[in-house]
């Protein structure tokens, strides 16, 4: 160990802690960067550091093609509704894996890991077949079926990890005063894992929002999502184009890691996917 | 079933519409993609397919239909509302409704026409299912004028659009030939587009003039040019395109063009032979960017000096400063292929000596100026008629293109064996 | 997973009543992953359903009344696609290596670092969670393409030339880490926050070296989180189209853009839905050794 040395003394092993995160944060954020510069750029090549001319040329290209209002309001609309379904089809089952007793609990549970399971795109190009049969495809109900596919997991196993945590105790504590079942369900059981269940729930709301690949097979071409267009924007049209609508998508992502941080980083999402 | 290509539909994503682009990847994607293919059509920007339809269909449904209609459109008389159907991407909104509708509203009070317009052709089927519902029916439509592609011809043949002839709309006699029997007669093509040759004059100071002439100069300049992908867009699939129908034999081109018989599929070799040799000359030892605009942004960023791009987009990109002003484009011999937008008038419609009137207008000189300024897209009529201010800007583009295509199935192989016999390497990736 | 308590009730009724809380995302699943893979296998072995037009219209279709390899055959035994399959591997198990080194060494850092830098790190590495996977694809193309940002950065400093990673198995590679770093250092970092204070604090008593501890102790305390990083990170990969699609070279490609190729632009789903059905193949084998390992781990423990 003939570095060791050098990361005892404490200056050294801050500077190369520095030296990392600097890398790190590079590595992340440059390329949202470069982004973030090419929407304001009315005109960039190479080498230039920065654009020749700047202006705001192409967010009013943006705004003036009607798409965008579309595209926005139909992820808007998605988004809301598949987390809502979500929630009404898993949280019961997260209760119940949580304090029911039944025959296959586990491999129930762990089964539910098959829907991460399957390849992406080898699954929606078999779902798309299927929806053609059944006439889904290209419906609203068929956009908000292949999102929630990407919800299932996480909707499930972290609220289940939520429920988990709270001392059954407490709901007995309640029933011992005279509560009734619902009453202590209401009253203690889900305020205390609401916070697991808020995460649960930005996981959804995020999953549809960025939902991509299912939506464009299965969506197109009426039910054009905020992503969807993305595609079409890279391939087919001038960088700032395709800048100043990232920045227009990730806003919403951005506005809710801000508000939620405290939820997300309180460990609820670590604990929804600890197997011990 | 619409006859359009898939390739064509990717091809036509050119022109930078939202709505195809995402169908080109649905096509990508999939399952369920032919149905999905009426909607898009119409995507504006001379969403033409050229590929031809197989069916040599009946036209005397067509012009039995058309008596009817012509009767009740002779009781219209006074002040008429005309309604047009068009779609595409916005360019060709504003283009009617800023540019030339005013104009015509303005000149006709007595006819003024109401657009409305179907972004990215959303709605087209739903129009086309309307017609062929009041025509079965036997009622009149209020749908006097329709912008269309292939579409125009499917429906046509059954009856659906008027066949037009001279008689109807006289101008007619001056667009190319090949152009309107492409669409069956059912349609006015009133403006156009084609894939041309990119150059950057401050670099390549003899540019080639002929396919022959591309390919020597590819060689004799390393690193220097690209091309898309075939099913990433059509200006790279005219590239592909010319190069494999250069070793067709003539008599086997009509087979390539309307059906499927993979067993002729061998007289491509020499053309993917040729492609696979250029390879190593393609810009970073074979880097082909996956689609129209990419392969401009090259240009832009002056890493590549020559490359196939469609015409209106690379007037566009100029017109934007999106690619420096030293880039020029010629269309080169044989030419590479395009295709034209039409406008056509349903059978049904009560008011046909108005629509017809409305096509003869939009193929004036003044009207066809018009197009080529707001959208740089072609003319619909011969170059030969157009003024000679706009027969000197297009004066290097200003000539016929092919409207040869592979039929759906043979586009279709084309793109798998271009990956696999051009881009591919049997043996691991050479790195 | 382990219930820390449930109420004991071992009735039918309860017993009922959880099943039928349970079964709507189990019904969902049946419909959206077991049906369309049922109907695929079928699909791909010949039995082609005969109501599905877009199914009928393939070109080198293999119908066949009884079940059939043939489509599998073809596929395998064409160069191109072993081509694309080798990529595949060498991409994803060099993503999967990636992300684990990576996000283990974030996740040991924000664990066992105090201060304000790490505090910025547990803010920054969640970011790519919140962008779409496209726009990181679009930000990493345009950033580290050939004459784009980073290379102008370089430029400045008269450093040019250098290769562009975009548009080769390593761009691949590069946005596979970046979009995979959240999922695995959330994952490990709570692996970590399990491993006991006082055992480390013990173990530097007797003067181990960090190196030791790390092996010795620590590691053993994440075997399993690494394993469903590892394998979660794997499957993703395997099946992914957006990042290999955006920044992967023309050929050869990863398995998610070639199936999607077969199936749009070459017009033949049935080999799409064969690759489709071998894919699922692989994550199963990823999936089974996900299962034993945590099993395994899971009985040490008890």
């Amino acid at each position: 160990m003939s570095y060791a040395w050098f990361l005892r003394i404490s200056a050294m092993r801050k500077a190369l802690a520095l030296i990392l995160v600097f890398a790190l944060s590079c590595f992340l954020l440059l390329p949202l960067f470069t982004l973030l510069i090419w929407a304001f750029a009315d005109q960039w090549t190479f080498p230039s550091l920065l654009p020749q001319q700047v202006g705001l040329r192409w967010w009013q290209w943006v705004f003036h093609n009607g798409d965008l209002g579309n595209a926005i309001k139909l992820s808007f609309e998605f988004a809301p509704i598949v987390t809502i379904a979500s929630a009404a089809i898993c949280l019961p089952a997260a209760y119940a894996f949580s304090r029911f007793r039944f025959p296959l609990r586990r491999p129930l549970f762990v089964s539910l890991l098959a829907i991460n399971a399957f390849p992406k795109i080898g699954l929606y190009i078999s779902v798309a077949a299927l929806f053609y049969r059944l006439n889904l495809m290209d419906t609203f109900l068929g956009v908000v079926l292949v999102q929630l596919i990407n919800t299932l997991v996480s909707m499930t196993w972290i609220p289940t990890a939520a429920f988990n945590s709270i001392a059954p105790e407490l709901e007995e504590a309640a029933h011992d005063v005279g509560a009734r079942g619902w009453r202590v369900f209401w009253r203690i059981t889900f305020p205390l894992a609401l916070p697991g269940i808020i995460v649960a729930s930005i996981l959804a709301f995020l999953a549809s929002l960025d939902e991509a690949q299912g939506t464009l097979v299965v969506g197109t071409p009426s039910h054009i999502t905020m992503p969807v267009i993305m595609y079409t924007l890279v391939s087919n049209y001038p960088q700032p184009v395709g800048a100043v609508f990232s920045i227009l998508l990730s806003l919403p992502s951005l506005v809710l890691l801000i508000s939620a941080r405290r939820f997300l980083t309180a460990g609820y999402l670590a604990a929804g996917f600890r197997v011990k | 079933m619409s006859r359009l290509s898939r390739r064509r539909l990717l091809t036509r994503s050119a022109s930078g519409l939202f709505g195809v682009g995402a169908v080109a990847l649905l096509a990508a994607c999939g399952a369920g993609a032919s149905s999905a293919v009426p909607a898009t059509t119409s995507s504006s920007q001379a969403a033409a397919s050229t590929a031809p339809s197989s069916s040599a269909a009946s036209t005397s449904t067509a012009s039995a239909a058309r008596s009817t209609a012509a009767a009740t459109s002779a009781a219209a008389g006074g002040k008429v509302q005309l309604h047009f159907y068009s779609s595409g991407d916005v360019n060709i909104q504003q283009l009617w409704n800023n540019d030339l509708l005013p104009i015509w509203n303005k000149q006709h009070p007595n006819a003024p026409i109401q657009l409305i317009f179907s972004e990215h052709g959303a709605t087209d089927q739903a129009v086309i299912d309307k017609l062929a519902g009041a025509k079965a029916a036997g009622k009149p439509t209020d749908i006097d004028l329709f912008e269309g592609g292939n579409n125009l011809r499917t429906y046509g043949e059954k009856g659906i659009f008027v066949k037009l002839t001279t008689a109807d709309v006289p101008d007619l006699s001056k667009t190319p030939p090949d152009v309107v029997a492409e669409i069956g007669s059912y349609g006015v093509p009133y403006r156009a587009s084609s894939v041309v040759l990119a150059y950057n004059s401050a670099f390549v100071k003899d540019p080639p003039t002929t396919l022959d002439g591309v390919y020597a100069w590819v060689k004799a300049n390393k690193g220097k040019f690209t091309y898309n992908p075939p099913d990433t867009g059509g200006s790279g699939g005219d590239f592909v395109q010319a190069t494999l129908e250069k070793f067709i034999p003539k008599a086997d081109l009509k087979t390539f063009e309307t059906s499927y018989d993979p067993s002729l599929e061998k007289e491509w070799d020499p053309g993917f032979a040729l492609l696979k040799s250029l390879g190593p000359y393609v810009l970073n030892g074979g880097f082909y960017p996956k689609g129209n605009v990419p392969v401009l942004q090259e240009l832009g960023k002056q890493t590549v000096y020559v490359a196939p791009v469609w015409s209106d987009m690379g007037l566009s990109y100029l017109a934007q400063k999106l690619l420096p002003d030293t880039v020029k484009l010629e269309q080169i011999t044989p030419p590479f292929s395009g295709g034209a937008a039409y406008l056509g008038v349903p059978t049904g419609s009560q008011h046909q000596d108005w629509s017809f009137k409305f096509l003869q207008w939009v193929l004036q000189p003044d009207q066809q100026t018009v197009i080529i300024d707001k959208i740089n897209g072609y003319p619909g009529l011969e170059w030969k008629y157009m003024p000679g201010t706009v027969r000197q800007k297009f004066a290097a583009l200003a000539k016929s293109y092919d409207t040869f295509s592979f039929s759906s199935k043979f586009s279709s192989d084309v793109n798998k064996l271009w990956y696999e016999k051009v881009a591919g390497t049997p043996s691991p990736a050479k790195q | 997973m382990q219930v820390v308590a449930p109420v004991p009730s071992r009735s039918w009724r309860h017993a009922l009543t959880g099943l039928l809380l349970v079964s709507p995302p189990f019904l969902l699943m049946l419909f959206l992953i077991v049906a369309p893979t049922v109907q695929a296998i079928l699909y791909s072995t010949g039995q082609v359903p005969t109501d599905n037009i877009v199914f009928q219209s393939d070109i080198d279709l293999v119908s066949s009344a009884t079940p059939t390899l043939v489509v599998y055959q073809r596929l395998l035994s064409s160069p191109y696609v072993q081509a694309d399959l080798a990529m595949t591997f060498q991409v994803t198990i060099a993503s999967v290596v990636l992300v684990l080194v990576v996000g283990y060494i974030l996740a040991l850092y924000v664990r066992f670092s105090t201060g304000l830098l790490p505090s910025i790190v547990r803010v920054l590495y969640l970011i790519p969670m919140f962008i779409p996977v496209v726009i990181a694809s679009y930000g990493l193309i345009e950033f580290f393409v050939a004459n784009g940002f980073l290379q102008t950065i370089l430029a400045q400093f008269g450093i040019q030339n250098m290769p562009s990673p975009i548009y080769t198995p390593w761009g691949i590679v590069l946005g596979q880490v970046w979009t995979g770093i959240p999922f695995a250092v959330l994952l490990l970092g709570s692996g970590l926050d399990g491993v006991p204070q006082e055992l480390i604090e013990a173990a530097q008593d007797v003067g181990a070296s960090f190196g030791r501890i790390l092996w010795r102790i620590v590691t053993p305390q994440v075997v399993t989180p690494l394993l469903i990083v590892g394998t979660f990170t794997f499957i993703g990969v395997l099946g992914s189209y957006t990042v290999p699609y955006l920044i992967g070279p023309n050929a050869p490609q990863m398995l998610g853009v070639a199936m999607t190729a077969y199936n749009g632009s070459y017009q033949r789903p049935q080999p799409a839905v064969a690759m489709a059905v071998l894919t699922f193949l692989i994550a199963t084998v990823a999936g089974a050794i996900y299962v034993w390992g945590t099993s395994r781990t899971e009985r040490t423990a008890a």
